[in-house]
């Protein structure tokens, strides 16, 4: 079987080289040529709507990867460069300028978003991944639930074997206190998504304060507590990022589909009222 | 009021377990035709008494072989095709065609029968509800093409002025595809008309030969010698030479056998004691400051090619079938005869390779004329596998190297290799695979991790298949056009052989249901197993849906016998 | 690289099954039964065997088996209870979408909501403003419109005032949607270059505006009036250039114009209303109608008409502007405003009188002695009346101005007069023609120069063919506008400038010498060098058939927006 080889660079470069020169041209043909025919916002209109038809078929496509419509990655290609060139072709059907009128606003503010969080979404579909496989601990987002169980039972398991002797309740006190609920659920959700550190240099503090209070034998529980705790706060980071990954398009897809149900009730609304009918 | 539910009999369902003569190999064989067999040789020197209860040679001849009939010219066995039957000759002759190679377009070489436009569309609606729905006595349509006979036209015409051995009665051929499942070695067409042959499945011979070690015997034999005429005469280095310099040359070369056969077994019980283990149970064929006797050209398997390093060794390639170690050495010894002729690397199999020794003399004598002016010409090595060190692309990194041989990766052609920095764990690889089987994803997107690349739990349809070997049934076996390595579910009776063997966890076996969700179970209430893991999507036009559902370019079906093809595809993306 | 960080270990024996759309309620706490609920998301979960009986030979009672396989564990360790009842329960669970499942979900609850937006907003109360593109000008915005359009129509929208779609319900925009794009929306038609032609919305403004009897009866093609006076722009813009410069800066509508022109009425629209008072000096309209090429002002607007053509004023009046602006003799310096008032909006000037303007200097007195006595000015006939009734205008003169009320100084005062003007001319017939007759520079048959300046100073003054009739002076029309087929605001061009810079009367010696200034002193301000606004609108009108006239305007309210 023949495998393409890509150049993902490359591509890029050729891919926003032509998608300016698409823009620059339709920047031309909007300050020279449009004003010479009157009726260039029916026109922009059109092909912003064809346009849109072309990016929401993406998703579609992708319903039947078994026809032979081309790759799923030449789909997404277009679709982002079409998507670029779609919100230039906006800017002109709308004169340069916010609409009046609630229809014509809320079908703005709905191109805006779904712009706008496509924007966000490629950003966030080449910076996650990277993310994501340089901190490790790779884990299938179904299976999250069975690897949290795990490193519970674990832990819990740790602790209860560990457990002898009136002063042994130390460790199973900070463990019920400092990390019972760290580990039946994912935490720091937000904190993940900023790559912050805090909460695991909290629980580094904590495990360093009650490390001076344990017993020698009871030092190796702790070290392995510690790293069982890392491990949750780095499947934490997988949830986190993974999440986000899937969540992002529960705001991108639905309003494109708004916005084409909106743009449909846009295009009967002009023509009925564009007294071009006696 | 309807009795509350006290067990699980609500959801399970009864059916009968398949068995591993379910569906024989020929339905029409009868007790005659049995008969008569076990009158001839070699059935008729057999001790049916070695043959134990559970699989008589009666019942092995009546489900594992097939009598089939041939007029003149009509077409056994094509070169190139992955089949897995072996033949015994019973009436007339077939001539084994040696050169030049019949055109592969008279030979009618058929891809996989793909699913029509319409069928494709319908399995948007069409898949089960339930995950795993099986409807046994259902037909499964084959989709390989390849037992499709055909005859060539003019067969006196086209075999005029080539050079053929013909088998007579008694002879047996196809054992070299049926027992090391690698391609066809030669086209196999019937000679006289009205030539019957008894076919043997694979599993079938494999039984046969287990407990008649006078079979076994023959067939080794065969094997070696055939195999070892059909390698040299179809490798570069040595395709020119005429029969007699061949079977000097024959003469000359030594098989070499490193590892065991069914390496996986052993190699999974190693992987898990960790990596040194695993180095270390590498025997060593070649080692690097040794005197050089000759070159080692790999029949199959894989081996290790490595340099000293500071302390250790560096792994610089791993080397499969058709390559060649040692033959740039011997060249520069030609050029400087003054220098010594050592070893500048060592060579070690990987679980199992299968080499040819041939002595330097031997080299000197038959190679091409022009191998020691081009040392370094990729093409006259084995094709693709270029000599080590010599190949024209970025060095991969040794720990990259170090990571495919150690979970002997090197042994797929269609691995699913994911690039981690790309891959937005969106699953829509999986969703397509579902997709294009009636809802059941073949392959878990998950499997080890080497800095950013991933080899998933995807069946790589290795170049040597051990999932192969075990199975009761030959319900795994490969097609015949690419050699896919694909589980027949009809035949299938869930026996797990095969997901046990193979190194990569990529078959898993699924406990199957009806349409409406209840398990479907045998009489002792166990579940009925069928093996199931990627078939390639050979079924479809569009190609591997895994790899045409990933928006980001993330995911590659790659051959990973060579390392080139991995390098460029990481280069690239 | 992440060696230190491996994937942790799952039970990978299962797919992952993204695609469904239930998932096990217990997958949450990582143990999903292996049964998962069925695809409408209902927990099938029981018990994790089905015990089997089995019954040895001789056996009556036989045992129970557990029959649980090793995906779920294997065999329990208690096994079945003795009434074949598998001991292990699986507790029922609350099954729960998957993602992918939450996302069609949200799908099609967006769709809903904004069909339900929809409907909302096109509901009858709130259409006008949903659907609205944006907000009308303030005329047809206001009550008064709504108050009128109603009166009219019936129908409380407004919209409908100019949108046939809202003349009926939401329910027939999808006809009237596919009829405007059979008609003037068809593809064809939105690739049409230049300004829109007229359309059947055009007729709804005309119900309250003038038409469009345009500025040239030879026009090669309509507009829209909406192409021009853009509504839903909130204040409405002012006519856009660009438009103007459609027609009249193609070359081939112009050459259609022209070829129009000979089959049109070439006065049409072009006719000064007579009761505007205003004078003009005829001139025939071009040949080819106006049908230059321009595409700027600045650029290639021709020469002044009369400028180019070096047309002349015919009017009989004469008059020297150097000598009166004080290269002449004149008793006193002259400003150009003293004759020269502007009118009551400012823009032009009001006509020249005798009365008002020339009077002061050129008195028509005729007795040196009794300057205050002076002729009527106007009609000659009048003139002769009055000469040939001396006395009785010395009489009069004698009473109303000197105040002479006595009878008999009176007389004396008449008889004076009469002695004194007859000293001074030979005959009435003399002193008659001296009147009619003589300029500055008339010498009479014996050498005498005039004594003052008659009619013939100023007028056109011919003797008349009949013994004993009036002479005969030419109506004189002083023209007050030339240039009739644009405006201009004097009063707008005070700031900076006098009113030689633009008309050069310095030098201007003749009364036929038009004075008007040439285009390219317009040029200098009125260009993007000079800074100030160039375009059409400035000084032409699209609607005016006469420059003089405002619009009929719409029905008042008190706003003299409205043009």
């Amino acid at each position: 079987m023949a495998q393409k080889h890509i150049d993902i660079l490359r591509r890029r470069w050729a891919a926003l080289t032509v998608t300016t020169l698409v823009i620059a041209a339709l920047g031309y043909a909007y300050v020279n040529i449009a004003p010479l025919y009157p009726r260039h916002p029916y026109l922009s209109g059109w092909a912003l709507f064809a346009i849109m038809l072309l990016l929401t078929f993406f998703n579609l496509r992708k319903k039947v990867p078994f026809l032979r419509l081309g790759s799923t990655g030449l789909w997404l290609q277009i679709h982002i460069y079409v998507g670029l060139v779609s919100g230039a072709l906006f800017l002109m059907h709308t004169g340069f300028g916010w609409p009046h009128g609630w229809l014509n606003q809320l079908i703005a503010l709905c191109f805006i978003i779904v712009f706008i969080t496509g924007v966000i979404g490629l950003w966030i579909s080449r910076e996650f991944p990277r993310r994501l496989t340089v901190a490790g601990f790779e884990t299938p987002f179904e299976r999250m639930p069975q690897v949290r169980r795990q490193l519970r039972q674990s832990a819990e398991s740790m602790i209860l074997q560990g457990a002898e002797g009136p002063a042994s309740s130390l460790i199973a006190d900070f463990y019920t206190h400092k990390l019972g609920l760290f580990f039946t659920r994912h935490e720091n959700f937000f904190a993940h998504l900023q790559r912050s550190r805090t909460a695991q240099a909290a629980h580094a503090a904590q495990f360093d304060e009650i490390q001076r209070y344990a017993r020698k034998n009871e030092q190796e529980l702790l070290k392995k507590l510690a790293e069982l705790v890392e491990q949750k706060h780095l499947l934490d980071y997988q949830y986190s990022l993974q999440l986000t990954l899937r969540v992002w398009l529960f705001a991108h897809i639905p309003l494109s589909y708004s916005l084409l149900i909106l743009s449909i009730a846009h295009i009967f609304i002009v023509y009925s009222f564009s007294g071009s009918t006696p | 009021m309807a009795k509350p539910d006290t067990n699980l009999a609500s959801l399970v369902r009864q059916a009968e377990r398949p068995s591993r003569w379910g569906e024989p190999l020929d339905p029409g064989m009868s007790d005659a035709v049995i008969d008569r067999l076990l009158m001839v040789e070699p059935f008729a020197s057999m001790d049916p008494a070695r043959f134990p209860s559970g699989t008589p040679l009666r019942e092995i001849l009546r489900n594992d072989t097939a009598v089939r009939e041939y007029d003149r010219g009509g077409i056994i066995i094509r070169k190139d095709d992955y089949g897995t039957s072996a033949y015994l000759v019973l009436e007339g002759e077939v001539d084994v065609v040696i050169r030049p190679e019949i055109d592969p377009k008279l030979l009618g070489r058929a891809e996989n029968v793909k699913k029509g436009l319409f069928s494709r569309f319908a399995q948007l609606w069409n898949h089960n509800r339930e995950p795993e729905v099986w409807q046994a006595g259902k037909t499964h349509d084959s989709f390989d093409a390849g037992s499709r006979a055909v005859y060539l036209q003019d067969y006196p015409r086209i075999i005029n002025g080539a050079q053929t051995a013909t088998l007579a009665e008694g002879s047996m051929f196809g054992e070299i595809s049926a027992l090391s499942r690698m391609p066809r070695t030669a086209t196999v067409v019937a000679a006289a008309p009205r030539t019957k042959l008894l076919e043997f499945s694979w599993e079938g011979l494999r039984d046969i030969m287990k407990y008649d070690p006078a079979l076994k015997a023959r067939i080794d034999a065969i094997y070696r010698e055939n195999s070892l005429k059909s390698f040299l005469s179809s490798h570069p280095l040595f395709r020119h030479l005429d029969e007699a310099s061949y079977r000097e040359l024959c003469d000359a070369a030594q098989l070499e056998t490193y590892g065991d056969y069914n390496w996986s077994g052993n190699y999974k019980r190693l992987a898990k004691e960790g990596q040194s283990a695993t180095t270390a149970s590498e025997p060593v064929i070649c080692r690097e400051g040794d005197y050089l006797n000759g070159i080692h050209m790999i029949r199959a398997g894989f081996c290790r090619v490595s340099r000293k390093l500071g302390g250790g060794e560096c792994t610089l390639n791993y080397i499969g079938a058709g390559s060649v170690f040692g033959l740039e050495d011997i060249a520069r010894h030609v050029k400087n005869p003054q220098q010594e002729l050592l070893a500048s690397h060592t060579l070690r199999s990987l679980g199992y390779a299968h080499l040819i020794f041939i002595p330097t003399a031997a080299v000197e004598k038959f190679a091409r004329h022009d191998w020691a002016a081009r040392e370094s010409d990729a093409s006259l090595l084995a094709e693709p596998a270029p000599d080590i060190s010599t190949e024209k692309h970025e060095a991969p990194s040794a720990s990259l190297m170090e990571f495919m041989a150690e979970h002997r990766f090197l042994n797929g052609t269609k691995s699913m290799v994911i690039d981690m920095d790309r891959c937005t764990r969106c699953d829509d690889c999986v969703r397509a695979c579902a997709s294009t089987h009636d809802g059941n994803p073949r392959f878990l997107r998950h499997g080890p991790i080497h800095g950013n690349l991933m080899i998933a739990n995807a069946c790589m349809h290795c170049v040597d298949p051990v999932c192969m070997i075990g199975c009761p049934t030959g319900a795994i076996h490969r097609t015949s056009f690419g050699g896919e390595v694909v589980i027949n579910p009809g035949t299938c009776i869930g026996c797990g052989a095969c997901a046990a063997n193979c190194p990569y966890d990529s078959i898993r076996m699924v406990e199957v249901r009806s349409k409406s969700g209840e398990f479907l179970v045998d009489q002792d209430f166990q579940p009925i197993l069928k093996a199931t893991k990627c078939d390639f999507c050979v079924e479809q036009k569009s190609g591997p849906a895994c790899m045409n559902a990933c928006p980001h370019d993330a995911l590659s079906r790659t051959n990973l016998t060579r390392i080139t093809p991995l390098t460029q595809w990481l280069k690239s993306t | 690289m992440n060696h230190d960080r491996p994937s942790p270990d799952f039970a990978s024996h299962e797919y992952i099954r993204p695609q469904v759309n239930w998932e096990c309620g217990h997958a949450c706490d990582g143990c999903p039964c292996r049964i998962g609920p069925s695809p409408r998301g209902e927990c099938r979960a029981s018990y994790e065997c089905s015990p089997r009986l089995q019954t040895k030979p001789g056996e009556s009672k036989g045992q129970w088996l557990c029959t649980r396989p090793k995906s779920g564990g294997g065999k329990c360790e208690n096994g079945p209870l003795p009434d074949g009842t598998c001991c292990r329960a699986i507790p029922k669970c609350q099954p729960r979408r998957t993602l992918r499942s939450l996302r069609q979900r949200a799908i099609v609850l967006t769709c809903i909501a904004t069909v339900l937006l929809l409907c909302i907003g096109i509901s009858h109360s709130l259409r006008d403003d949903f659907i609205s593109p944006g907000p009308v000008s303030s005329i047809h915005a206001s009550d008064h419109f709504s108050r009128i359009h109603h009166s009219k129509s019936g129908e409380v929208s407004t919209c409908a005032a100019c949108h046939e779609g809202a003349m009926s319900g939401a329910d027939s925009w999808h006809r009237k949607a596919f009829a405007a794009s059979q008609q003037g929306l068809s593809p064809g038609e939105l690739l049409q270059r230049g300004p829109i032609g007229a359309g059947p919305m055009d007729q709804k403004c005309l119900a309250c505006h003038q038409g469009k009897e345009l500025h040239a009866p030879n026009m090669p093609a309509d507009f829209a009036c909406h192409e021009c006076h853009k509504e839903h722009a909130g204040v409405m813009p002012p006519a856009d250039n660009a438009y103007c410069i459609a027609c009249h800066g193609a070359a081939d509508l112009m050459a259609k114009a022209r070829s129009l022109g000979p089959h049109t009425n070439p006065h049409g629209n072009v006719a000064i209303p007579a009761t505007s008072g205003t004078k003009i000096q005829p001139r025939q309209r071009p040949e080819g109608g106006y049908t230059d090429v321009i595409t700027a002002f600045f650029t290639d607007h021709p020469e002044f008409r009369q400028i180019r053509e070096g047309i002349k004023d015919t009017n009989t009046l004469k008059f020297n502007h150097a000598v009166h602006m004080g290269k002449g003799n004149i008793p006193r310096e002259l400003k150009c405003v003293e004759c020269h008032k502007q009118d009551s909006r400012g823009e032009y000037q009001l006509p020249i009188t005798y009365a008002e303007h020339c009077k002061e200097c050129h008195t028509l007195q005729f007795d040196e002695k009794t300057p205050g006595l002076t002729l009527p000015h106007g009609d000659p006939y009048y003139v002769r009346a009055f000469l040939r009734s001396l006395n009785i205008q010395y009489e009069e003169f004698g009473r109303d101005v000197e105040g002479i009320t006595r009878r008999d100084d009176l007389i004396r005062y008449i008889t004076e007069k009469r002695s004194s003007i007859e000293s001074q001319y030979q005959t009435g017939e003399d002193l008659e023609h001296m009147v009619f007759f003589s300029d500055k520079g008339t010498k009479f048959a014996d050498g005498q120069r005039a004594a003052f300046t008659g009619c013939a100073v100023c007028h056109e003054v011919k003797p008349a063919e009949a013994a004993n009739a009036t002479p005969l002076i030419k109506n004189v029309g002083v023209p007050t506008r030339w240039m009739t087929l644009g405006k201009f605001d004097h009063s707008l061009h005070q700031k900076g400038l006098s009113c030689v810079d633009c008309h050069k009367v310095m030098d201007s010696k003749l009364t036929s010498d038009l004075n008007l200034p040439s285009i390219k002193s317009c040029i200098d301000c009125h260009s993007p060098q000079g800074g100030i606004r160039h375009d059409c609108t400035t000084c032409h009108s699209y609607h005016k058939s006469s420059p003089f006239e405002p619009l009929t305007p719409a029905p008042k309210k008190d706003d003299a927006n409205i043009r």
